[in-house]
């Protein structure tokens, strides 16, 4: 574990007046309950203190959407006859704070914030993400039913990519204050001591104890899903899955670490300014890999399915030494067809057994 | 020059021009770069000259193709205009019965005087640029459609499902939370799941896409609870053509 | 104040970068039909050069308004004073370029992607197979090769197009095929009466060629349905893998490695290719 610059505490109580002091700072988004009667949640931009919920499962959408906007301004045109202007689009120049974000998240961000840089940089995005202040929390159990964090590494925070991180340690928040950053983000205000040594004590004990709940696991060798992946490559499974999947794209919209977009232009009222703007898109869609002419390069659900499950755990690793997925459940939430993540690197898992036998 | 746009009505409830009317503040700005000449739920001066020609309802008469025929020599760009007019939408229910029975059911002993028969998308007689789906059609799109045309450029609709777009607004799913039948998995967006959004389920009126996994949908509405009667009439409500594709399927096997 | 404390940890840093999507302006010098859906356009950016590029690597050309599409460049760097395009209309956006005319002005990124391996191919004999529009990129290639003739072995020219109609670059075509340093061959899928050449697929011609393999390069562009015979052919003519190079057609939006739509498994064509060669390709089952 990577020490803390400094340990602070917050009195649960006290949380409505941090969060409203940190609403004066910049834009903060937390997750706030969709629903009364349903465990939904939601990041969204705060502007009441108390819709702040931090006893929450996975959100419907990943915190991503704070950093990478659905739709988002690329260039700007003027077109007048037969001349036309191009202007750049610089993302606005403020801090943005994402509150509450649990630890898979955190490494979903860096996951992302990997991609950008690599290769053609995206400033627009690594500009939004750098004035990013991230405040985690850690998790003391499965959020979700969906959820596998444990066997992704991802219910420990990642060594860099947060500000500062918070445990529940029962009537108080204990907070690991990571960057020069969060001392600001903390300030001297009272609400915020600094740490008594029972206050340690009984962390580092919430933490080991803490350990055990996290009990759904994949129970094989994630080194070894590249692996997997390449031996079931034409596995009847992937039949199986595209015979269910109804290619919603739910399942890549709601992953926090899917980057894909489309670009579309768009005209004012004018006809002569218009806009080049980005806008999530899935690669689970008919159209995605289709050019003209006709050629669609996965034509086949199961096509996609695969390539959508080599994504996260095949081909980010051979690039990047990093799996894109955190385990955090969503997709397998968000399929109404009941594809499951946890299922398909099980399967990946068992059958590349069945195939070393024979 | 602005282009002239002109509205004609077939077999439908007007709603998709009440809709255009429901413009307001932005339609005073739309009115900057085209010129309405015949728009019955707005004007009552006609011109029998116009560029682009947005055809609500479908055909179910005779007499109307003469007329639909002559809008589309007319015009130079022709849409498809609300969900009556793309596919037939919800007046091809009446599709299952044969024309007399239907008439019969309707008309009762004047049946014979109506001349009404099988409803049909216009595009079964002539050839339509574009679609504009919905029941009613989606304003928005309808902007992005006249500022296209009226730019010479062409309109497209990105064939994303109705799930995309309620995914991406945050909304709860209500088929996984609620356990209500919607069909969003396969229906074509660019409506940004109004329906959804406010607690209503998808029933396709914006037309089933046409790569749409319909066995795998019908399998995962049976593992909610739906029976087969259900799923039909969730179908056949907007899409009666491909409801029969799922039943002959299902017959074949 | 601690505000401005937090507001002095703001970086600034990616606001001078360059934004990535912003086109440069490049003005058509000239725009010749050559078939019913082809025209070639000379272009040359307004302020500055196109810098410097490979044969097979592609721009990114804009339609303000309705979008923006890939397009190889069909000059050879070798040729100063701007740069052709060859644009198919098969689309909104290609449709659009093909009615311009001279003088229009047309925003363009790139160039982008990894075209062939000219330096590896110093000193081979080089063997071009291209069907129908993949023509396009191959006639800068061999522009190149032909500028700096004495650089290289043989060359053999293997193209197949659709009907003797559709044949792109008539002209240069022609040129090559009287030229006593090209070994050229040629089919059409669909003859006409007058045509007396070859009918068949471009991997009819094969039967004509006799080269040493392991000094021999091969680049390839056509339609995808033309990769694995041709595949076929040059790995029966035993040439290494290394030497086979292929350039990919797929869904490009960005052009930056980033969208993700142009991926082969877990490749960016736009990136990494969209020239690879088969050794690099090898191993990715979605490639043919």
């Amino acid at each position: 574990m990577v020490e803390a610059m400094e340990y602070r505490v917050l009195l649960k109580k006290d949380i409505r007046v941090w969060v409203e002091w940190l609403m004066g700072k910049g834009e903060l988004h937390a997750p706030v309950a969709k629903s009364a009667s349903h465990p939904q949640y939601q990041f969204e931009k705060i502007s009441q203190p108390d819709t702040v919920c931090l006893d929450y499962a996975t959100t419907i959408l990943p915190p991503k959407q704070c950093v990478q906007p659905v739709r988002e301004t690329l260039i700007r045109f003027d077109r007048v006859a037969n001349q036309f202007t191009l202007s750049d689009q610089v993302p606005e120049r403020r801090l943005h704070i994402i509150f509450g974000i649990h630890t898979c998240d955190i490494h979903a961000f860096n996951f992302l914030n990997t991609v950008m840089r690599d290769g053609n940089a995206d400033t627009q995005f690594l500009a939004r993400s750098a004035n990013t202040a991230i405040i985690g929390l850690r998790c003391r159990q499965h959020c979700d039913d969906k959820s596998f964090c444990e066997s992704m590494g991802t219910n420990e925070p990642p060594d860099t990519g947060y500000d500062i991180l918070m445990t529940d340690i029962g009537d108080r928040y204990f907070l690991e204050l990571a960057t020069e950053r969060a001392a600001k983000l903390v300030d001297d205000l009272s609400c915020i001591p600094h740490t008594g040594d029972e206050d340690v004590v009984k962390w580092r004990q919430m933490l080991a104890d803490s350990k055990k709940n996290f009990d759904r696991r994949l129970s094989i060798n994630i080194e070894e899903l590249p692996a997997y992946c390449e031996a079931n490559y034409h596995s009847p499974m992937w039949d199986v899955i595209g015979k269910k999947c109804v290619a919603c794209g739910s399942c890549t919209l709601v992953c926090p670490t899917c980057y894909c977009f489309d670009i579309r232009d768009e005209l004012d009222m004018s006809l002569q300014g218009g806009e080049r703007y980005r806008v999530w898109d899935s690669c689970q869609l008919g159209e995605f890999a289709a050019v003209a002419g006709g050629v669609n390069f996965r034509r086949d659900r199961r096509d996609r399915q695969r390539h959508r499950v080599h994504r996260k755990v095949k081909y980010p690793k051979e690039r990047y030494n990093l799996f894109a997925c955190v385990g955090c459940g969503r997709c397998s939430r968000a399929c109404i067809a009941d594809i499951q993540m946890l299922d398909i690197l099980r399967q990946l898992g068992a059958k590349s057994h069945e195939f070393q036998r024979t | 020059m602005k282009p002239k746009v002109a509205f004609f009505s077939f077999s439908s409830c007007e709603g998709c021009q009440l809709q255009a009317l429901n413009l307001e503040d932005q339609l005073l700005s739309l009115l900057d770069i085209i010129e309405i000449v015949n728009f019955r739920e707005a004007i009552d001066d006609k011109l029998e000259n116009y560029d682009i020609a947005f055809v609500e309802g479908s055909i179910s008469r005779y007499s109307d193709i003469p007329e639909l025929i002559k809008i589309r020599n007319t015009a130079k760009v022709l849409v498809a205009f609300g969900s009556c007019s793309s596919q037939a939408g919800i007046n091809a229910i009446r599709n299952r019965l044969r024309p007399e029975e239907a008439n019969a059911m309707v008309y009762g002993d004047r049946a014979a005087w109506v001349e009404t028969g099988h409803a049909k998308g216009i595009d079964e007689f002539v050839k339509v640029d574009y679609y504009l789906n919905g029941c009613p059609m989606d304003r928005r799109e309808f902007i992005r459609l006249v500022k296209a045309a009226a730019s010479g450029i062409p309109f497209i609709i990105p064939k994303l499902p109705v799930c995309t777009e309620c995914k991406l607004r945050g909304n709860v799913c209500i088929l996984e939370d609620r356990n209500t039948l919607c069909l969003g998995a396969v229906t074509l967006g660019g409506c940004n799941a109004i329906c959804p959004a406010y607690g209503h389920p998808c029933v396709g009126c914006r037309g089933i896409l046409p790569d749409a996994n319909i066995e795998g949908m019908a399998e995962l509405l049976r593992h909610h609870g739906a029976s087969d009667l259900e799923i039909e009439h969730l179908y056949a409500m907007y899409n009666y053509g491909r409801i029969s594709l799922l039943t002959a399927r299902a017959a074949s096997r | 104040m601690s505000s401005s404390a937090l507001e002095e940890e703001l970086t600034t840093e990616y606001e001078d970068w360059t934004n990535l999507f912003l086109p440069r302006t490049a003005q058509i010098l000239k725009s010749t039909p050559l078939t019913a859906t082809d025209t070639l356009h000379r272009l040359r950016f307004q302020n500055g050069d196109i810098g410097d590029y490979k044969p097979g690597q592609f721009v990114m050309v804009s339609m303000l308004g309705i979008g923006e599409v890939p397009i190889s460049i069909c000059s050879s760097p070798t040729h100063i004073g701007g740069f052709e395009l060859c644009v198919r209309s098969a689309g909104t956006v290609t449709q659009a370029i093909n009615e311009l005319n001279a003088g229009a002005l047309v925003p363009i990124r790139g160039p982008y992607g990894r075209g062939f391996s000219t330096e590896k191919m110093v000193g081979h004999d080089v063997m071009i197979i291209a069907g129908g529009i993949g023509l396009a990129p191959m006639r800068s290639l061999i522009q190149y090769l032909l500028d700096q003739r004495s650089q290289y072995g043989e060359i053999w020219i293997l193209f197949g197009a659709k009907r003797p109609g559709e044949v792109l670059f008539q002209d240069e075509v022609l040129s090559w095929s009287s030229r006593p340093d090209i070994h050229f061959l040629m089919t059409v899928d669909i003859a006409n009466r007058a045509w007396r050449g070859n009918v068949g697929p471009v991997t009819s011609l094969f039967h004509y060629v006799k080269v040493d393999p392991h000094n021999t390069c091969a680049a390839v562009c056509g339609p995808p349905v033309m990769y694995r015979p041709v595949l076929r052919e040059l790995q029966h003519l035993e040439l290494p893998d290394a030497q086979m190079f292929f350039s990919f057609e797929r869904r490009m939006k960005c052009g930056l490695g980033k969208c993700g739509h142009c991926l082969i498994n877990g490749h960016y064509c736009c990136k990494e290719g969209p020239v690879l060669s088969y050794a690099e390709i090898r191993e990715l089952p979605e490639a043919m």
